[in-house]
């Protein structure tokens, strides 16, 4: 099995070292577990993940000195206080459409290398984007509970469902992705075989595996 | 296939038959094994940009972090144990002021002066305390109303209108003994009363000698009331509130010349009749006269025993008080001690009295 992001070897001595104002230490729990909530936040407010995230993280960080717990504890209140903060962009009506000029687009950073960093993004973006596009219980009980790790019961508690619920929607989450993985294999399949299509005249697949592409 | 009675046919089990088993993704192996295995996977670089913020936002709120404090789970048992030593080692100070020699005395008084508690002790006698008590505040000096040091054994406290002849203290091997202080007045009463012995420990009134005009409340040889509430006898104008007062014994109950039969006024006037001068007077503004011999009545077990008659006459009714000690129309229920029960203090005070209601 492969190793979790947020699996720390020495949680323990890193946390306290945290609690006593260690920046350092701070720094490799952040590193280890800011991934795996920044790919959770994105499924759930893609637009806002990154100022959530760092919303999050202050809360957390008020709250350190206080903290009991093992690594897991520490992984269900991270998510706990993410949910919450969820919750209240939720309601909070923070949603609102974010309306970008035409002539701040000039401003934006270009990308160097965009061939590199869409090889780099491919693999662990392209993973979050489909679960992404589950059904949004199916999609964060499978992040929770398949991605971050973390037990039934606590994905339960989290989400303020029953255990079964969760199993349940981990299950037809897991289904649908592979049902998707089967549909992209396919497309895969019937794109390589495009060009001689396309060259046979039949160009209605192309326009489909492209949209494929960018719907994952 | 069988049939039961009812004629239904027994499919056999179900339950748990391979239709019912719904099967798992394989996550170990395959495309959606490698796909949840790349969205947990380890932090990507742009993943990680933030972590200067991070640093800076840890900085900045673990600055208003609490310092950790370590908890000392003694601290309590200590504060605890300083506490009920405190109270003890005070209590006990307070309750032993008055047996110590003079020199502890003022130790004690100063050490318990600086946290504003004032105490006035009086040292036992025969403790051999060469100190004179802190209360020895008969003045000696001021007129009109002090009280002469006579040497010869008597004391005289008086004051304008009369003086008063008290066997001077010391006496303490008559061991209970009632003395007898003889007063002469401005208007020609030549007065004696039995002054009771008291115990030092206990307040104990002033002996206040109260001649009236009337015949009733003073008896044909100018014996005293005492102890009673005599509302008619003798006006204010009249009376002659010399006060009997000092530093007594605190052991032999006697009444000595320096006795104080009031814990904070050794010379305890009535505000209304006093000729004592206020300047030079000792008295306790705070404390006055009458609260002390009311205090000191409330004490004495046969004071209920004086009542009052009808015409304000004390009617003594305490049999064993006897003849001698006071006049014939007036029992005094606060003499009564001084033969019959010398261990309670009797304060002999004639007038208006704390005996009433």
């Amino acid at each position: 099995m492969w190793r979790r992001v947020g699996q720390m070897l020495d949680f323990n001595g890193t946390l306290t070292a945290a609690q006593r104002g260690d920046e350092e230490a701070f720094a490799r729990l952040w590193r280890e577990f800011h991934p795996g909530l920044l790919r959770y936040l994105r499924i759930k407010a893609a637009p806002v993940a990154e100022d959530l995230a760092a919303d999050i993280w202050v809360r957390v960080l008020r709250a350190l000195p206080g903290f009991v717990g093992d690594e897991s504890g520490f992984r269900g209140w991270l998510y706990t206080t993410a949910r919450n903060r969820l919750t209240d962009w939720y309601r909070s009506g923070e949603r609102r459409t974010e309306v970008i000029e035409h002539s701040s687009l000039v401003l934006l950073a270009s990308v160097n290398d965009v061939e590199a960093e869409a090889a780099e993004h491919s693999s662990t973006d392209e993973a979050v984007a489909l679960i992404g596009e589950l059904p949004p219980d199916q999609a964060e009980a499978v992040m929770l509970r398949i991605v971050v790790g973390m037990d039934v019961a606590r994905v339960a508690d989290i989400m303020g469902r029953t255990p079964g619920s969760v199993r349940v929607l981990c299950h037809r989450g897991l289904r649908r992705l592979e049902q998707r993985l089967l549909q992209l294999q396919v497309g895969s399949a019937v794109a390589d075989d495009a060009p001689a299509a396309v060259t046979r005249g039949n160009s209605a697949t192309v326009p489909e595996r492209e949209g494929q592409r960018l719907h994952a | 296939m069988r049939e039961d009675g009812y004629g239904r046919r027994d499919r056999g089990p179900q339950v748990g038959g391979a239709h019912n088993v719904v099967a798992l993704p394989n996550l170990r192996s395959g495309r959606l094994a490698d796909l949840l295995a790349a969205a947990s996977g380890p932090g990507q670089a742009h993943e990680l940009v933030g972590e200067p913020e991070a640093r800076a936002a840890f900085r900045a709120v673990s600055a208003s972090w609490p310092t950790p404090r370590r908890r000392n789970r003694r601290t309590p048992a200590v504060l605890a144990a300083t506490t009920v030593a405190t109270l003890m080692v005070a209590t006990t100070g307070l309750a032993a002021a008055s047996e110590l020699p003079g020199p502890a005395v003022r130790a004690v008084q100063g050490l318990l002066g600086s946290v504003g508690v004032t105490i006035n002790p009086t040292p036992a006698v025969g403790t051999g305390s060469p100190v004179a008590p802190p209360t020895a505040v008969v003045p000696t000096t001021a007129p009109p109303a002090t009280a002469v040091h006579q040497p010869a054994g008597t004391r005289h406290v008086g004051g304008a209108r009369g003086v008063c002849v008290v066997p001077d203290g010391g006496s303490g091997a008559t061991g209970g003994g009632a003395v007898t202080a003889s007063c002469t007045v401005s208007s020609g009463h030549h007065l004696s009363a039995p002054v009771a012995p008291f115990r030092a420990s206990r307040p104990a009134a002033p002996a206040v000698v109260r001649p009236t005009t009337t015949s009733r409340g003073i008896g044909p040889t100018g014996a005293l009331h005492q102890g009673t509430k005599a509302g008619g006898q003798g006006s204010a104008s009249d009376s002659v509130p010399v006060v009997v007062a000092g530093t007594g014994s605190t052991r032999g109950g006697n009444l000595s010349g320096s006795g104080s039969t009031c814990p904070s006024a050794t010379s305890t006037t009535d505000p209304a009749t006093s000729t004592t001068d206020p300047a030079t007077s000792t008295t306790d503004p705070g404390r006055s006269a009458s609260g002390c011999r009311t205090r000191a009545v409330h004490h004495h077990p046969r004071a209920h025993r004086g009542a009052v008659g009808p015409s304000g006459t004390a009617v003594g009714t305490d049999p064993s008080v006897p003849a001698t000690s006071a006049s014939a129309t007036s029992a005094p229920a606060t003499s009564a001690p001084a033969t019959s029960a010398p261990a309670t203090s009797a304060p002999a005070t004639t007038g208006p009295g704390p005996t009433g209601p």
